[in-house]
């Protein structure tokens, strides 16, 4: 990939490459701003940008990302995801055949998730001023009528689940960038959540709807989201160490890299804060979804002061932190 | 004979630990004998004495009053005036007035009196076999005070009115009883007994009932002075076994309490500097060497000089204490002599100590509960001392010395400063700083959980009501992941306290000038295990400069990339393999693949971690650098308990310098101050040491490895490597601090930090820079470890200029 000419060969790029895996109408257009139709309903807007370093990993790449991280954002709001915007940052010297395999995987996790890609750009910067690609998604979806979300609805004796194993995500992408393997390869479980989430929420008892919160613990893991929620409604959070859906290989990879599966990010988790009446039905309902097979009840929510405790094995509640940076020793 | 002419009146104030130690009766009886009148009471800063009579009389009451006092007193200040005579008749002590007696002081625990001991063996008197016997001489103070003054109504002594025996006994004020508060009998007092896993109490004595099981090799979770304690017979290896697997404590070394002093030199060697620590009023555990070693296999009881080899597995050492309580004493018999007390918690949670909890949390690793009635109001775990080099020094400092101020370098401009060291990360002991001394909180632990948050939280207010100490300040460590420094920052804000932070190992250095008096510069050879640095790195090898405000890093141990950070801190042959692998390269990665055939893979990936720099944080620290050579040479691979590795090759040199090693270095016996002479340093010093280098500030350790490994593969014995290696790092320190002191003129040194709870290394390094003329101070009231940071932390506060 070269960079520099700003005019024929991005042009060339864009009609070869992109439009090829597109096809939205109002994207074939070419014009400068792409025509939605009305929706039905209040609209959601949701941005991220994406930088992960290596590009392709197990269990996905950069393009299937950015579809899932966007798509996850709106869907956690209660949102249905409708359209996506992309724009890609190049690196000069950038084989086409990894664009290539970036921009179709994004368009497939696009397709799978039901939404349309309606706008997009290119830019190429030269070799050295990034990381080959970084890609900027911008998702818009529809809110249904009557779906109230938020941290003023959580409550204590609230039940918190999520819908699989923790730290996939995370523990792919670190192992993969320091070259390692294991003996069970741990991929990543990047995956757009709108599904799922929809089904949830169309199949749990409404009015108000027995969901009462949702966020997707990506990066800091699922202990930095659940600080997230404790700061913010002043309750405190008991998580059960034994009930932390956690793949052995997980596990293993995670103790030998010293690191914490509850601080690593994740792709394709949502944790559902649910009244406790209603929890068993929800669980039940994640079963049947193949993003929710795994699902599991992890923990509770109660009277407090913000915090989150890790009830132990050993019948002691370890106090869980936002991490701030990367983990240092503290043993003296 | 001119009666009042000749006659003088003073007024007395006697300030320090005063209260509840018999000080009032102690006074009367020294008036009564002079003939003076007069009277004495508590008052808000103390024992307040006002006195009429013949001048010769007075002075000599004067004298006594410092000579003479109670055994649990400790007199700080007597201040004297003179007051009109006014023809007083009789002495009389008064009581109280309950309005604030604020800064008088609670004293530590104490263990049993010998008077209190000889009734409790009396079958005639009341209190015979009485669990709970005390008097103004003994017994439970701190761990039994809700709030001052101390008086039994503040007390969890409240719940039992004394019965009119008791009551004579606390009124008479020439009664060895004379308002002790805690006094008891089995008539009023607390009870005792016995109950199994369900929690219903068995039928019988209790004591019986509990020598019965110990003799079948149960476990027994016993609610002592602080706390619960596990315990089993020390003399079965299997029970010890049990023990060990149910507290997931596999090679930590277990505390023993013997039944009386023959029982401890049974089985240990112990100077009469250690006799005098193990009978004295605080009644620590002291880590003592062991007499005849230890043995695998199942005791028949025949041998009383061994030990089960699970007691204390990798040392030749054995912690011991004596009876401290009346109730302990009614643990032993003519057979049991021996019992493993180890504190009673679950694995990282804060001691037991109520009924409920202990059935709930000990269950799954006691077989039966001795429980009684008497609250437990403030934890106190058991401290642990040792002597080395004829010097006491703490391990652990708790029970039988909290709350005991130390007084330290104060600054003139700020004697109403208050302040609250919050201490390190974990094993955690905090101070309040106020009047001129550090007040040490007693051993709290971990702080990374809602338990130990609360333990902590609930100390500190207890001990801030104890004291009245109200701080205004708020000092803590400079590590950004620090639990304790999250709660310092949510005290500083919820009390509106300002707050510092204090690089760790500089709190260290300060700890040790603060505790020997020392405001100047000094150097600081601080060694220890992980303190965070500056420069966002982790420090712990460390050759300072500084005093009680600033410091200066000058020289360090070369720093190496720690793959999986903490996580490798469990695992010396990883460290091993990282510190391999920064000394010689690739080289050094495929020794550490042949030095640890079965971990290869792990090795190869640690190897990919560091290369690509992935949670693998850089490390200086001596403690990290000893994990690594006890891999090495083969003694300790896996740290199941802090400081494990280390400890384990420290307990491989050839001459065990510093400690009370009678069978090796002593023929003459029990000669407590010829411990270590001149010449068994030169001995130890002539095994050897590694070469090494010192470039700028780094002190460089690729040749030791070099030629630590030439050494091991020519067979050369473990006890070589083990004094090599630790002469090596004595050396590494002696030839930095003289470099510091040709830049600095500096004469002072002080050493810290935990890696100096070694007894062969602090030895040797006092030692070697004594030689050099160097004046060397070591920690004397607070532990060398992280138990002693916050003296550092709270001196600095108090003297920094912000
Ligand atoms: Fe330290
Ligand atoms: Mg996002
Ligand atoms: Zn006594
Ligand atoms: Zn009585």
């Amino acid at each position: 990939l070269a960079h520099g000419d700003g005019g024929a060969l991005t042009h060339r790029l864009v009609q070869e490459l992109f439009l090829r895996h597109f096809p939205h109408p109002t994207l074939h257009g070419l014009t400068d701003g792409a025509l939605l139709p009305q929706p039905n309903g209040p609209m959601v807007m949701s941005t991220d940008s994406f930088v992960v370093n290596p590009i392709f990993f197990p269990g996905g790449d950069i393009g299937k990302l950015a579809v899932a991280g966007t798509v996850n954002d709106l869907a956690v709001s209660g949102a249905r995801p409708l359209y996506l915007s992309v724009g890609f940052i190049l690196e000069e010297g950038l084989p086409i055949n990894e664009l290539e395999q970036v921009v179709h995987s994004l368009a497939q996790a696009a397709e799978a998730a039901g939404v349309a890609v309606v706008a997009g750009d290119t830019k190429v910067v030269e070799k050295g001023h990034g990381d080959g690609i970084y890609i900027n998604s911008t998702g818009i979806g529809v809110l249904p009528v009557g779906r109230d979300f938020g941290y003023h609805r959580i409550a204590p004796g609230d039940i918190i689940l999520i819908n699989g194993f923790v730290g996939d995500h995370g523990l792919a992408i670190l192992s993969k960038r320091a070259g390692l393997t294991f003996d069970t390869p741990v991929q990543s479980d990047c995956a757009p959540l709108n599904g799922l989430i929809e089904t949830l929420l169309e199949r749990v008892p409404k009015v108000p709807s027995a969901v009462k919160f949702m966020r997707d613990p990506t990066r800091g893991g699922v202990a930095t989201t659940l600080k997230e929620i404790a700061l913010s409604t002043g309750r405190d959070i008991y998580l059960d160490e034994s009930s932390l859906p956690l793949r052995e290989g997980v596990q293993g990879a995670a103790e030998l890299l010293g690191l914490d599966p509850l601080y690593l990010a994740n792709e394709g988790k949502v944790l559902v804060v649910v009244a406790p009446e209603a929890a068993e039905a929800v669980l039940a309902i994640m079963g049947e979804h193949p993003l929710g097979r795994d699902g599991a009840i992890i923990g509770r929510v109660s009277e407090g002061t913000g915090q989150v405790y890790l009830r132990t094995p050993l019948g002691g509640h370890r106090i869980l932190d936002m991490l701030a940076g990367d983990p240092l020793p503290r043993i003296c | 004979m001119g009666g009042s002419l000749l006659k003088v009146a003073k007024f007395i104030r006697v300030t320090g630990t005063v209260q509840g130690v018999g000080f009032r009766p102690f006074v009367f009886k020294l008036a009564k004998q002079a003939g003076l009148s007069g009277w004495v009471l508590n008052g808000p800063a103390g024992v307040e004495i006002t006195v009429e009579g013949e001048p010769e009389q007075v002075d000599k009451l004067l004298q006594a009053l410092p000579e003479q006092a109670p055994q649990l007193s400790r007199v700080r200040e007597i201040i004297l005036c003179d007051i009109p005579v006014q023809g007083l008749q009789g002495f009389t002590i008064v009581q109280s007035e309950d309005k604030a007696l604020r800064t008088a002081r609670i004293p530590p625990d104490a263990a049993l009196c010998a008077a209190c001991r000889e009734e409790m063996a009396d079958p005639l008197d009341r209190h015979y076999r009485y669990p709970f016997t005390n008097c103004t001489h003994c017994g439970p103070r701190f761990t039994i005070v809700r709030q001052v003054p101390y008086d039994r109504p503040l007390t969890s002594m409240h719940a039992f009115p004394m019965c009119p025996d008791c009551a004579r006994e606390y009124e008479d004020p020439l009664d060895r009883r004379f308002h002790a508060q805690p006094v008891a009998c089995p008539n009023c007092g607390p009870q005792v007994w016995i109950c199994g896993q369900d929690g219903k109490r068995m039928e019988g004595p209790w004591d019986e009932i509990f020598r019965r099981l110990i003799r079948q090799g149960r476990i027994i979770a016993l609610k002592g002075l602080g706390g619960f304690h596990l315990v089993c017979d020390g003399r079965n290896a299997a029970a010890v076994a049990e023990l060990r697997r149910r507290k997931n404590r596999p090679y930590k070394a277990l505390a023993l309490m013997a039944r009386d002093m023959d029982t401890v030199r049974l089985i240990a060697w112990a100077s009469a500097q250690e006799e005098r620590l193990l009978t004295s009023s605080a009644a620590p555990i002291v880590i003592l060497e062991q007499r005849n070693g230890c043995k695998d296999f199942l005791l028949d009881g025949t041998d009383k000089g061994v030990i089960p080899s699970n007691i204390a597995p990798g040392t030749k050492t054995v912690g011991l204490m004596l009876p401290y309580t009346p109730m302990h004493h009614m643990l032993f018999d003519e057979q049991i002599d021996l019992l493993v007390m180890t504190s009673g918690n679950p694995n990282g949670l804060p001691l037991v100590r109520e009924n409920e909890a202990a059935l709930d949390q000990l269950v799954s690793i006691a077989d039966a509960f001795v429980l009684h009635d008497r609250n437990i109001i403030s934890r106190c775990d058991d401290s642990v001392v040792r002597v080395i080099d004829g010097e006491v020094q703490f391990y652990r400092r708790s029970r039988g010395y909290v709350p005991g101020g130390i007084a330290i370098p104060w600054p003139e401009r700020k004697l109403k400063h208050t302040l609250l060291a919050a201490g390190p990360e974990t094993k955690n002991t905090f101070a309040l700083l106020g009047r001129g001394e550090a007040y040490f909180s007693q051993y709290i632990g971990n702080v990374d959980t809602r338990e130990g948050r609360q333990n902590y939280l609930e100390s500190l207010q207890n001990l801030q009501t104890l004291l009245d100490i109200r701080p205004k300040q708020v000092l803590r460590d400079l590590h950004p992941q620090y639990r304790i420094s999250a709660l310092a920052a949510e005290l500083a804000q919820e009390m509106d306290l300002a707050m510092k932070d204090v690089q760790h190992h500089h709190a260290h250095l300060a700890a040790v000038l603060a505790d020997n008096g020392v405001t100047g510069r000094a150097i600081g050879v601080i060694l220890d295990g992980t303190g965070f640095g500056e420069d966002g790195t982790i420090w712990g090898f460390e050759i300072l400069t500084g005093d009680l405000r600033t410091y200066e890093r000058w020289f360090h141990l070369r720093p190496v990339l720690l793959p999986g950070g903490e996580a490798a801190v469990r695992r010396p042959w990883l460290t091993a393999c990282a510190f391999l692998g920064e000394a010689l390269g690739s080289r050094g990665w495929e020794q550490g693949k042949t030095l640890f055939p079965e971990q290869q893979p792990v090795i190869e990936q640690a190897r990919m971690m560091v290369e690509k720099k992935l949670n693998s944080p850089q490390v200086s620290s001596a403690g990290r650098f000893f994990d690594a050579l006890s891999a090495i040479i083969g003694v300790c691979l896996e740290n199941t308990y802090d400081g494990q590795a280390p400890l384990e090759l420290g307990e491989q040199v050839r001459f065990r310098l510093g400690v009370t090693d009678h069978s090796q270095q002593s023929k003459a016996g029990l000669d407590e101050n010829k411990l270590c002479t001149e010449d068994w340093v030169d001995k130890a010093l002539a095994f050897g040491h590694y070469p090494f280098a010192i470039q700028k500030d780094l002190i460089d350790f690729a040749s030791v490895f070099e030629e630590l490994l030439q050494d091991k593969a020519q067979g050369v014995t473990i006890e070589t490597l083990a004094s090599r290696v630790h002469n090596t790092v004595a050396r590494m320190v002696e030839v930095s601090v003289q470099r510091t002191r040709d830049q600095t003129g500096l004469q002072r040194v002080a050493l810290g930090g935990g890696v100096f709870q070694n007894p062969y290394l602090l030895t040797m390094v006092r030692h070697l820079l004594s030689r050099q003329g160097f004046q060397v101070f070591i920690p004397r009231r607070v532990p060398a470890n992280d138990g002693g940071l916050a003296l550092g932390q709270g001196v600095i506060g108090l003297w920094r200029e912000e």
